[in-house]
């Protein structure tokens, strides 16, 4: 079973999510914002694939995504979930070292579509 | 009433452009607290939302388990039903071997009592023999009875032994006879239990019954196999439809991301509204003199600092077309992208 780390502070984007990817059969663990999520990872949860919000309090999503990938997580795929549709903060973000950005709302077969496109088997 | 009322109106003697300036300040003054409640009232909304999502998200991912429940008893019933005719089914068919053995068992017992019967039939035909031996040794006494009468005195022990001998064959006779109707009642036994060739009766009805239990039997086997059918096949159609269930309350909850979206926007217009309130308080303090003009030229920037607080393109979409009067579509990347 594939661990999906989920970062959002915002708790019916989390329970949606969870939703939709542990009804396709995704183990899901989830923090409600990046320095948490650094936590989780820190004291032991090895994510295959990690999505995160990206304007979060405490720690916003791009110094999270640049975290993980200090922390030697190199390979684990990153997608963004955002309503941010700035091109600035896309950039950004993809030079953070984020895999994919998906602008919210997005539907249930669309995420499900994406995560296993960037996590095959899952 | 209350809040908006309880600010006084400026002494009557201040006259012209400071005392309407005053007036105007305290109008102002007195919007700030309908922006605070307004603020709280867009908090509240935000608030009620949330927990009105998650409480129809909890619902309807419980509403799935329930279903997803539900298909398992089925699942559980339609796997035992069918265990249940296969054992039925293996029992019937065991059971019908027993009759099958049972019915050639009362068959050979048939057989074994009409040869009994005719093995009796020939002690019969002996009893006859004996009969006749009987009735000649009579005749016999009777002629030597005669003979022994011409004797006179020599034959009179011979007269007596002549009697002896007709008493004895009247005794055989008598015996026969007895040892013929006991035969005859036991063959009429032996024929009452072989059921005379009657199917109605006796073994033939024994088998005819075995028959019938077994058949019914084979009937309750096949009524059971196709309840089993019956329950599979709803079984398929509930999970088909479970299936479709689970998608559309995935569907359902993901859609609950617009009260995320909802969410942000409530709370850009509240800190453009705090914006607001802050631009307000230097308008009553350049009204008052307290500051001066360059302060108001600040306030024309306050909406582009608001439109640079907004995440989404829909957001400026509207704040453009409410400001110019004609609709902005504003190009943006696609929603999903991989790097």
């Amino acid at each position: 079973m594939k661990t999906v780390l989920l970062v959002d502070d915002s708790p019916t984007m989390l329970m949606s999510i969870e939703t939709v990817l542990s009804k396709a059969g995704m183990s899901v663990v989830t923090a409600k914002d990046g320095q948490e999520a650094l936590d989780k990872i820190a004291a032991g949860t090895k994510p295959d694939l990690v999505i995160s919000d990206l304007n979060m309090p405490r720690m916003d999503g791009v110094t999270f995504v640049k975290e993980v990938r200090a922390r030697g997580l190199r390979f684990v795929p990153i997608l963004m979930l955002t309503t941010e549709s700035n091109q600035a903060k896309r950039d950004e973000a993809k030079r953070a070292g984020a895999t994919g950005w998906l602008v919210k709302p997005v539907d249930a077969a669309a995420l499900l579509g994406v995560v296993k496109q960037v996590l095959p088997g899952a | 009433m209350g809040i908006f009322r309880s600010a006084q109106p400026p002494p009557a003697d201040e006259s012209g452009t400071a005392g309407q300036n005053e007036l105007a300040a305290m109008a102002i003054e007195r919007s700030g607290p309908a922006l605070s409640v307004m603020r709280s009232q867009l908090a509240d909304v935000v608030e009620q939302t949330a927990d009105a999502t998650v409480q129809v998200m909890q619902a309807a991912r419980r509403a799935d388990e329930d279903a997803e429940a539900l298909a398992h008893l089925v699942t559980r019933v339609a796997e035992r039903s069918e265990e249940n005719a296969h054992r039925v089914v293996a029992a019937a068919t065991s059971n019908a071997s027993r009759v099958h053995d049972l019915v050639e068992i009362v068959t050979a017992r048939d057989n074994a009592i009409l040869e009994l019967v005719g093995a009796v039939r020939q002690l019969d035909g002996y009893v006859a023999a004996i009969s006749g031996i009987a009735r000649a040794t009579t005749v016999l006494a009777l002629n030597a009875k005669i003979e022994a009468s011409r004797a006179g005195d020599a034959g009179a022990g011979f007269s007596v032994v002549a009697d002896e001998v007709r008493q004895l064959s009247h005794q055989s006779a008598d015996a026969a006879q007895n040892i013929s109707s006991g035969i005859t009642r036991i063959v009429t036994m032996l024929e009452q239990h072989a059921g005379n060739g009657d199917p109605a009766r006796g073994s033939a009805a024994i088998t005819a019954q075995l028959h019938t239990i077994a058949d019914a039997q084979n009937e309750v086997a096949n009524l059971l196999g196709q309840t089993a059918e019956t329950t599979r096949e709803a079984l398929t159609e509930l999970n088909s439809s479970v299936g479709d269930l689970s998608e559309r309350i995935t569907a359902i909850v993901s859609q609950a991301q617009f009260q995320d979206i909802t969410r942000q926007t409530v709370e850009h217009v509240t800190t453009a509204m705090d914006h607001l309130d802050v631009r307000l308080a230097v308008v009553v303090d350049h009204l008052r003199g307290k500051a001066d003009e360059t302060v108001l030229a600040d306030a024309a920037t306050a909406l582009d600092e608001m439109y640079s607080t907004y995440a989404s393109a829909r957001q400026r979409d509207v704040h453009a077309t409410t400001l110019t009067g004609y609709e902005h579509n504003e190009d943006t990347a696609p929603s999903i992208e991989l790097f």
